[in-house]
C-alpha cells in the first residue's frame, strides 16, 4: 500500500463515527452558536444580530446570580462528593466477603433516575412532615428558604453522586500494587505517611478523571434543581442551565437562550480542558 | 544486625502449605537461602518475616525478640522485591529519601547520604530520573540502594534477580554478594534458581511443601543430597536417578538389596565413552556446552545424562558406555527417597 493511502485509512475507517458525532453533537452545537447571534422568537422574522446577545449577558443581574449559584453548587458538591468518595474507596478496598453486596448497596442512589431521587428528597425536604425536619426537632423550610435551599440541593447532588465517585475512587486504589504499600510499610511510613505519600500520589489521576466528570455534571446540573425547587425560592436556587430553559422553552427568546446555552457550554469546555492539561501533566 | 529464627511457624493458603510447623535458626550477619520450586509459598516466609502476613501458629524473633504483635514499621527490616516496587512518583532520590524521611531525618541531612548510597551503586547521575526512566538492572540498584540506605537489622530480598536478562543477573548477583560482604548484615533471600543459590549463599534451606528438606552450606547439599528431591533440585543438569539393579553389575550398592536402592549419578561424574567399561546407553543426542559436551543416552527407558569424555566419538544411535567412579554413586531409599549412608 502506498503511505498516502495507509494514512488515510484511519480516517476512512473511523468515518461512520465521526459522521455520527458531527450529526448528533457537533452540527446542533454549532446550530445553537448561531442561534445565539441571531435575534430570533416564535412568529417573529429572524435577524442577525452580532454579539448584542453576549453584552446583554454582561448587564443581566439574573444571569450573574445563576452563574454565581452554578459555580458554588458546582465547587461544593464536587469537592464534597471526592471528600466522600474517597473515604468511602478507602473503607470498601478494605472490606472483606461482604464486598459485592456493599457495593451494590453503594451504587443504589447513583442507579435511581435523579428524577425520581429529587421527588424522594422533596418529601425528605417536606416542612412539616419530611423526615429532615423530624430530625431536626422542628419545622423548617428546607426548600423555601433562600439561604438553605441551595444547600439542600448540593445534599442531594453529594448522596446520589457519591457512590460514582467512590466505585472510580475504589478501582484506582486496586490498581495500586499491593507491593507497594507493603514496601512502604517496610521502609517506616505509617498509615498516614503512606496514605499521603504513596497512595494519594497515585490515585491522583482517578481523582483528577473523578473531578472532571462530576464538574462537567455539576456546571450543566438542571433536573435535580428543577425538580426540587425549579429554582425558586427568588431565583436562589436558579443555575444557567435552568435559566437558560426558561428563557428558551418559556420565554421562547431562542436566541438569548442560545447564548446563555454557549455560556454553559464555554464553562463546561474550559473546564474539561484544564482538567486534561492537568491530566497529561500527571501523567507524564 | 540481627539473628532471624523460625519458631514451629504454620502458614497455609487455601490449599498450599507455605509453612508446616518450620524451626530455623538464622545467624547473625548469615547469607540464608530459601531454595525452593515456584509456587512453593517462599515469598509468604519473608512476609512472615517482615510482618506484612503472621503466621497461622508459632513465632518469628528477630534479634531474639518476639515479633508477634510488631508491625513491619518497628522491625527494621528491608525488603527488596521482586517487581522492585519502586515509588513511579517519585525520582530516584525521592526513592531512596523515603525511609531516611520516614525515620525522621531532617531535609539537609538526607542529601548526604542518599548521594552516598546512589555513589555505591553506581546511580550518581540518575537522581532525578523516575523509575519508568530506568532500566530494569537500574531499577534493581535502587531498590537495592532503598533497602540498603538506612542500615536495616536484616535484607529480605524476593527472588530480585528474576526480572533481568542473563547478563544483567549475573551483574547484580555480584553486587548484591559485595553488598553482603562490606556490610555483613543477614540477608534472607528467596529464589527457585539453584545456581543462584549456589553462588550467593552460606546455607540454604531446600523447602518442599512447607518443610525443609534440607538445610546446609551449598557444598554440602551438593556433595550429600538428603533426598532425591534435593538431589534433582541442586545442580545442573540434574543428577540421575536410577534403580539399584542397574547399577548391581558395577558394584557399588555396598551389597544393599538392589530393588530397595534408587542410585543417583551426577551428570559430571558420569562419562560416555565409546568402548570400555561401564552402563551400556544407547544415545539419544549430544548437547554442547563450550567446555564440554552433554550426552543423553537411554538405558531400559531411563534417561541419562553423562559428559562426553574427550576424543570420545558418539553419535545419536551409538552405542555408549557410561562409565563412573566407585564413590560417585549417591545411594537413596527407593522407598522414601532418603539418603542411604555407604
Amino acid at each position: 500500500m502506498r503511505p498516502g493511502a495507509a494514512r488515510l485509512e484511519p480516517w476512512v475507517l473511523m468515518s461512520p463515527a465521526l459522521a455520527l458525532l458531527a450529526a448528533v453533537t457537533a452540527l446542533p452545537m454549532l446550530y445553537v452558536v448561531w442561534l445565539s447571534l441571531q435575534q430570533r422568537a416564535l412568529f417573529r422574522a429572524a435577524q442577525f444580530t452580532g454579539f448584542d446577545h453576549y453584552f446583554r449577558l454582561a448587564g443581566d443581574g439574573r444571569f450573574w446570580n445563576a452563574l454565581g449559584n452554578t459555580l458554588y453548587f458546582a465547587l461544593v458538591s464536587v469537592a464534597m462528593e471526592l471528600a466522600l468518595g474517597l473515604a468511602i474507596a478507602l473503607l470498601l478496598a478494605r472490606a472483606g466477603r461482604a464486598r459485592a453486596l456493599i457495593y451494590g448497596a453503594v451504587l443504589v442512589p447513583w442507579a435511581i433516575p435523579t428524577v425520581v431521587s429529587a421527588r424522594m428528597w422533596e418529601w425528605m425536604y417536606q416542612p412539616e412532615l419530611g423526615v429532615l425536619s423530624f430530625l431536626a426537632g422542628r419545622p423548617v423550610n428546607w426548600l423555601g428558604d433562600a439561604a438553605l435551599a441551595l444547600h439542600a440541593a448540593i445534599a442531594m447532588d453529594v448522596w446520589k453522586s457519591t457512590p460514582f465517585v467512590a466505585l472510580l475512587l475504589l478501582a484506582g486504589l486496586q490498581a495500586i500494587p499491593r507491593e507497594l504499600v507493603h514496601a512502604a510499610a517496610l521502609d517506616g511510613a505509617g498509615a498516614w505517611t503512606t496514605f499521603r505519600r504513596v497512595t494519594l500520589p497515585l490515585l491522583a489521576p482517578v481523582i483528577l478523571v473523578a473531578a472532571v466528570f462530576r464538574s462537567i455534571d455539576a456546571l450543566r446540573v438542571f433536573d435535580a434543581i428543577y425538580v426540587l425547587t425549579g429554582g425558586g425560592p427568588a431565583n436562589a436556587t436558579e443555575t444557567l442551565s435552568i435559566y437558560a430553559y426558561r428563557v428558551l422553552f418559556q420565554m421562547l427568546d431562542f436566541g438569548y437562550g442560545s447564548a446563555l446555552a454557549v455560556v454553559v457550554l464555554a464553562i463546561t469546555g474550559m473546564a474539561a480542558l484544564a482538567y486534561a492539561r492537568l491530566l497529561r501533566g500527571g501523567i507524564e | 544486625m540481627a539473628a532471624i529464627a523460625f519458631e514451629r511457624v504454620s502458614k497455609r493458603f487455601g490449599a498450599t502449605t507455605v509453612a508446616a510447623g518450620l524451626s530455623l535458626q538464622i545467624a547473625d550477619g548469615e547469607f540464608f537461602v530459601f531454595l525452593g520450586p515456584s509456587g512453593c509459598g517462599k515469598s509468604t516466609l519473608l512476609h512472615l518475616v517482615a510482618g506484612i502476613e503472621l503466621p497461622d501458629a508459632g513465632t518469628i524473633r528477630i534479634g531474639g525478640a518476639d515479633m508477634r504483635g510488631v508491625p513491619p514499621q518497628r522491625r527494621d527490616v528491608a525488603m527488596v522485591f521482586q517487581s522492585y516496587a519502586l515509588y513511579p512518583h517519585l525520582d530516584v532520590f525521592g526513592n531512596l529519601a523515603f525511609p531516611l524521611r520516614n525515620r525522621g531525618l531532617a531535609g539537609a541531612a538526607v542529601r548526604p547520604e542518599v548521594e552516598r548510597t546512589a555513589a555505591a551503586l553506581g546511580l550518581g547521575g540518575l537522581l532525578d530520573s523516575k523509575p519508568a526512566q530506568l532500566s530494569g538492572g537500574q531499577r534493581q540498584r535502587v531498590a537495592l540502594g532503598r533497602a540498603l540506605i538506612r542500615r536495616p537489622v536484616a535484607f529480605l530480598m524476593d527472588e530480585p534477580l528474576s526480572n533481568l536478562d542473563a547478563t544483567l543477573r549475573l551483574e547484580i548477583r555480584e553486587e548484591i554478594k559485595r553488598v553482603h560482604q562490606a556490610h555483613g548484615i543477614t540477608t534472607v533471600y528467596v529464589t527457585h534458581d539453584q545456581e543462584e543459590a549456589m553462588a550467593l549463599a552460606d546455607r540454604i534451606a531446600v523447602l518442599r511443601e512447607g518443610r525443609i528438606a534440607q538445610c546446609d552450606a551449598p557444598q554440602a547439599l551438593y556433595a550429600q543430597p538428603a533426598d532425591t528431591f534435593v538431589a534433582r533440585f541442586v545442580g545442573t543438569p540434574p543428577m540421575n536417578l536410577l534403580p539399584g539393579a542397574m547399577l548391581e553389575a558395577h558394584a557399588a550398592l555396598g551389597g544393599r538389596d538392589p530393588a530397595a536402592v534408587t542410585a543417583g549419578l551426577r551428570p559430571q561424574d558420569l562419562e560416555a565413552r565409546d568402548g570400555g567399561d561401564g552402563l551400556a546407553a544407547r544415545v539419544v543426542l549430544l548437547e554442547p556446552a563450550g567446555p564440554l559436551t552433554w550426552v543423553v543416552a537411554e538405558l531400559d527407558g531411563v534417561r541419562l545424562k553423562a559428559r562426553l569424555a574427550s576424543g570420545a566419538r558418539l553419535a545419536p544411535g551409538a552405542e555408549a558406555r557410561l562409565a563412573f567412579a566407585a564413590g560417585a554413586a549417591h545411594l537413596f531409599d527407593a522407598e522414601t527417597g532418603l539418603r542411604l549412608e555407604a
